[in-house]
C-alpha cells in the first residue's frame, strides 16, 4: 500500500511500531526519574507555596529592623 | 491515535540527536539557574553574609 505525502517510506509499520514501543518505555522511565526527583526537591525547598513568599518576607522585615537599629 | 506512525514521519535518528541536545541544554540550564539563587542553592546555601545572619528557620 502506497503511502503519500509527509510518509518517508523508510521504515516498516513493524518497525515504526516496535521504536515506539521502545522510546514510550524509556520516555515512561524518565518521566518515572524526573516525577520523583521534583517530588523530592518540593519535600526540600517548596517552590510555589507561600512559604516561598514568607521567607522573603521575613527577611525584608529583618533587614529593615536590623537598617533602623 | 496511531501515534507510532510519527516514526515513518519523522527521522528517528535526527529526532533521538535532536532530543538528546534539547533536553541536556534545558537541564544543564535550569540547573545553572537554581545553583545562582540563594534559596536552592544546594552546594553552599546563600551567598551573602547579612542573609545567613538574619534568615529564620526553614520552614519544615
Amino acid at each position: 500500500m502506497d503511502k503519500q505525502g509527509l510518509y518517508l517510506g523508510n521504515v516498516s509499520d513493524a518497525e515504526a511500531k516496535e521504536f515506539h514501543n521502545g522510546f514510550m518505555m524509556g520516555f515512561m522511565i524518565w518521566l518515572a526519574v524526573a516525577i520523583v526527583a521534583h517530588y523530592l526537591v518540593w519535600l526540600w525547598r517548596p517552590w510555589l507555596s507561600m512559604k516561598t513568599a514568607s521567607i522573603e518576607l521575613d527577611q525584608a522585615i529583618s533587614t529593615i529592623t536590623t537598617l533602623l537599629t | 491515535m496511531a501515534l507510532w506512525r510519527v516514526w515513518q514521519i519523522f527521522d528517528v535518528r535526527q529526532v533521538m540527536i535532536g532530543l538528546g541536545a534539547f533536553l541536556f541544554g534545558l537541564a544543564i540550564m535550569i540547573h545553572f539557574v537554581l545553583l545562582s539563587t540563594d534559596r536552592y542553592n544546594w552546594f553552599d546555601g546563600p551567598r551573602s553574609a547579612k542573609s545567613s545572619a538574619s534568615i529564620p528557620a526553614m520552614p519544615k
